[in-house]
């Protein structure tokens, strides 16, 4: 058993209907991740890593193939089961933020944490103080997402999905949104966490100036990892 | 409970005009027989006194109340006899209206005969017609009643003082008596009927009539009540006129 | 999930002009359902209190068996007796719901002054009981202004007047009775009444107003003559139109003179709480029954003997009915309205919750709650308001006439707490309906089509 992945994709394809097309997103796409791992899923835009990380983050089933997760096939899993498994063991971020407009930074944090009742009041107060303080938001802990720049809204996401102390981060172009210099700092920040926290990165980017700063690269084509 | 006024009214007011004298009738003609049949139903212009006393059988109880009846033409006073509690008590047939008079009351009551005085069923208006006068007759056919053959007539309402709209008339060829009446509804259905006998004698204005005796009422509706009405001791009276005030019925 | 109402909010402080707007149509279709209903208790109660009390047909009307349906027919054979009122008056002393018990007798017969009759058709009544039974503070809070005659007093304050009688204002009228035993002793008018008045001269009993006193014939429940004296000493409306040239009301003993007997055509039970009326109508039916007495007991809301009350409520139910569904369809419209397009703006929030863990079910109970807080507090503004309205219109003194009542009665809207409790349970869960209605389909939606939603 010692042999098993963290992550494994097997043969998974995904279609997705539109009318009469069908489009072929991923074509029999298989690879392994181990604990640990920071990896970058680089493509063009339309290859398909959007899809791959929503099956990778369980958001989604394949329709062929299987993605097992600590050798759970995720598939196997019911809905709740699966939101269970999301909230307790993987985090988010997502190009375009996605925080919630009326709370605020401390509030955004905490979101995950509010529908899980093993943590309670004070080890929940203690974990976001801790998440703000990582990504060094602690000054804006209680402003509202719109008094922040685009790169202080990104790091309040991160927060939020490492508050939950996941085994795995799922980060879909984490920095499309942002300049250049604002990018190089949100990488250092998660490979730092990752060094850190040893949680299992995988993020995608279409920006291959990022390919040098990750060790382990996927290069998506067409829906499909061209080795 | 109603037929007790009924048929008391009935006696009272079977009132009728003279039968025309002179010209030639034709052998049948509806509106003598009817004249005719209300003058031996007592209807007398002459005047008369009699008793009349009017037996109401309802729910298997009976009871009944004694009159002394003076009437002459179209008025009529009765004052109950029996039994001793209502003795006393009038009442006053007098243009069209029926007068309740009793000792100790404040003031007589009018009841007129269009009035209902209790119940479903219309009271003091059964028989409280002239039917030569309120009706127009006419001859429809012949029947047999109880072993006598007799004309059936049909009579149709027409004044206000009428109370049905139609009445079944059975007068006998010998006698031009009524023998029997069948009291019909707007809508044709049978309310009440009534039959005759005739075995009390008089002699008016010198010549001898066969008045009635007996009257018998059967209520068609409900629970078929019965009303005996006899009349008795028939004198020829000719009462002024006076005695059919209200003001000398009062005193 | 014990933080979701904190969510829900700071969610509803989203989008304020929206949620205002929402928050009024709940707010004002709540006032709205809460004064109709108002309406709705206070014409009901005055129904009720009419046939209960003002008509003296109590809680529960006893009847011998058949007694409603054919005892004005046969009275003799459908009457209560001296002896079956007191086995019946036995078992009403053992129940302890029973407030009050009246005796009654009803007959038809004419009314004369002398000249002219008019039918008429009477209840009798035992004078004290009815006084109590007039005096009742349901009586006085729902309708005090038709307790009281519109002229003289009640029978129970003249006991040395023989015969005293109150008679619809229509019938004395129609008798020319235009004054009443206390008017006439104030100023007695000069001449007296012929004992036989001359009627063909003075037509219509032009001077039947110098005496009060007015004859009733009838005929007597063996079948004979009879006539009794009465005095008016009060006028009154009834409360239907069609009665209102024919009604008297005079006592007991006067009627049961009349009609020569000792029975009664029925009694009239009145209980502290209208609510007993159908369970103990069965109950008192069974008791007296066994009794010896086969009776029947009818509660006032039986068409048989409160037609009014019966004939009414459901005129008045479906009235109600008919504008609060309008309401409630405006507030559902509104909710559904207002949940949609905010839903439309957060779909992708909605899937950024799904993947932060939230269940569908998580997600649904966020937005239900949202409409509930927002129904209540809607429900709060909008109770203030109904009260505010209620109170300025219970103040203003208008009057109107329910269908059929010849008087008018103070307009009054009276909103009790149970019918605003009623109305709030009613309209928060339809709030909370509604929003179902309009999320349903959002949360079904699968995590990935609720993040790539495009939202303009
Ligand atoms: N929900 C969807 N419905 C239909 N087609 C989709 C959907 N999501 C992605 N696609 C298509 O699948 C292919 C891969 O898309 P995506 O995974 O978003 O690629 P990337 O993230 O690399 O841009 C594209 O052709 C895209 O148009
Ligand atoms: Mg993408």
């Amino acid at each position: 058993m010692s042999e098993q992945p963290f992550l494994r994709l097997d043969q998974v394809h995904k279609r997705y209907r539109l009318g009469e097309t069908v489009v072929h997103a991923l074509r029999g796409v298989s690879f392994d991740l181990a604990q640990g791992a920071f990896t970058a899923v680089v493509g063009p835009s339309g290859s398909g890593k959007s899809t791959l990380l929503h099956l990778v983050g369980c958001l989604d089933e394949p329709d062929e193939g299987r993605v097992l997760l600590q050798g759970q096939d995720v598939a196997r899993l019911s809905d709740d089961a699966r939101s269970r498994l999301r909230n307790r063991h993987i985090g988010f971020i997502f190009q375009s933020f996605n925080l919630v407009p009326v709370l605020d930074v401390y509030e955004n944090v905490e979101l995950p944490l509010l529908i899980n009742p093993d943590v309670g009041a004070d080890e929940r107060r203690e974990r976001v103080l801790q998440a703000v303080r990582d990504v060094e938001l602690e000054p804006q802990i209680h402003q509202l997402p719109d008094k922040l720049s685009g790169g202080q809204r990104q790091r309040v996401a991160i927060a939020r999905a490492l508050v939950t102390h996941p085994l795995l981060v799922v980060a879909d172009e984490p920095t499309a949104n942002l300049d250049s210099a604002t990018t190089h700092r949100l990488i250092d920040l998660l490979l730092e966490l990752n060094d850190k926290r040893r949680v299992t990165f995988l993020f995608s980017t279409h920006d291959e100036k990022l390919m040098g700063r990750v060790a382990h690269v996927l290069h998506l084509k067409d829906g499909a990892l061209p080795s | 409970m109603s037929l007790l006024l009924t048929s008391l009214t009935a006696a009272l007011c079977a009132a009728a005009a003279p039968p025309a004298p002179g010209l030639p009738s034709p052998p049948v003609d509806a509106a003598s027989l009817v004249r005719d049949a209300d003058r031996a139903r007592g209807g007398l212009a002459e005047g008369i006194t009699w008793t009349v006393e009017v037996t109401s059988t309802e729910d298997g109880s009976a009871t009944t109340t004694a009159y002394l009846v003076r009437a002459r033409g179209d008025d009529a006073l009765a004052e109950v006899t029996a039994p001793a509690h209502a003795k006393g008590e009038k009442l006053l047939f007098s243009g069209g209206a029926l007068w309740f008079i009793k000792p100790g009351l404040k003031k007589p009551v009018a009841v007129s005969t269009r009035q209902k005085l209790a119940g479903p069923a219309a009271a003091g208006d059964v028989a409280s017609t002239n039917y030569a006068r309120d009706y127009a007759a006419e001859l429809v056919g012949e029947d047999d009643v109880g072993g006598a053959a007799a004309w059936r007539l049909e009579l149709k309402a027409t004044g206000p003082s009428a109370t049905y709209d139609r009445i079944r008339y059975w007068v006998a060829k010998s006698g031009r008596q009524a023998l029997k009446a069948e009291f019909l509804t707007v809508g044709g259905d049978v309310v009440k009927t009534a039959t005759f006998e005739y075995d009390n004698k008089l002699t008016v204005a010198g010549k001898p009539l066969e008045l009635i005796s007996r009257m018998t009422i059967t209520d068609a509706m409900g629970e078929g009540a019965v009303s005996v009405v006899r009349f008795g001791a028939p004198k020829a009276e000719a009462h002024p006129a006076s005695i059919f005030t209200l003001e000398s019925a009062v005193r | 999930m014990k933080h979701g109402w904190r969510l829900a909010a700071r969610n509803l402080g989203r989008n304020r002009r929206r949620n205002l707007a929402t928050g009024a149509s709940i707010a004002l279709g709540f006032c709205g359902l809460v004064l109709i209903g108002g309406y709705a208790v206070r014409v009901e109660r005055f129904l009720r209190t009419n046939t209960v009390y003002l008509q003296q047909v109590g809680h529960l009307a006893i009847y011998r068996d058949g007694g409603l349906e054919r005892g004005v027919a046969q009275p003799a054979r459908f009457a209560l007796s001296a002896d079956d009122q007191r086995r019946i008056t036995s078992v009403l002393g053992g129940t302890p719901e029973v407030e009050l018990v009246g005796r009654h007798l009803i007959g038809m017969g004419l009314a004369g002054n002398g000249c002219t009759t008019v039918p008429f058709s009477a209840l009798g009544v035992e004078p004290e009981v009815q006084a109590r039974v007039l005096a009742h503070p349901e009586v006085q809070a729902a309708s005090p202004e038709l307790a009281r005659p519109l002229r003289g007093e009640l029978l129970a304050r003249y006991p040395n007047v023989a015969g005293a009688a109150a008679l619809s204002a229509g019938l004395a009228e129609l008798l020319g009775k235009t004054r009443i035993h206390d008017e006439l002793a104030a100023s007695p008018p000069n001449g007296s009444a012929a004992l036989a008045p001359d009627c063909a001269v003075r037509t219509g009993g032009a001077r039947a107003d110098v005496d009060a006193n007015v004859q009733l014939a009838a005929l007597t429940w063996a079948g004979t003559m009879s006539a009794v004296d009465v005095e008016v000493v009060n006028l009154f409306h009834t409360p239907l139109a069609e009665t209102e040239d024919g009604t008297l009301v005079t006592s007991l003993a006067t009627l049961q003179q009349l009609y020569a007997t000792d029975a009664v055509s029925y009694l009239s039970v009145y209980l502290r709480d209208a609510r007993d009326a159908h369970r103990l109508a069965a109950a008192l039916e069974r008791a007296i029954d066994a009794a010896g007495v086969p009776v029947r007991v009818y509660p006032f809301d039986d068409e048989r003997v409160g037609p009014y009350y019966a004939g009414t409520m459901p005129f008045l139910t479906s009235l109600v009915g008919f504008i609060g569904l309008l309401v409630a369809a405006v507030v559902v419209l509104s909710i559904v309205n207002a949940m949609t397009l905010s839903m439309l703006e957060r779909t992708r929030e909605l899937g950024m919750l799904r993947a932060l863990g939230f269940s569908r079910g998580q997600v649904l109970g966020l937005c239900l709650r949202e409409a509930t807080l927002l129904a209540v507090m809607a429900v709060g503004v909008g109770l203030a308001l109904a009260l505010t309205i209620a109170t300025m219109i219970n103040h203003s003194g208008a009057r109107f006439s329910p269908p059929g009542v010849p008087g008018s009665i103070l307009f009054l809207l009276t909103p009790t707490p149970a019918l605003c409790a009623a109305l709030a349970t009613l309209i928060v869960p339809l709030a909370a309906g509604a929003a179902w209605l309009a999320v349903r389909k959002k949360t079904r939606a699968s995590v990935v089509g609720l993040l790539h939603e495009q939202v303009s």
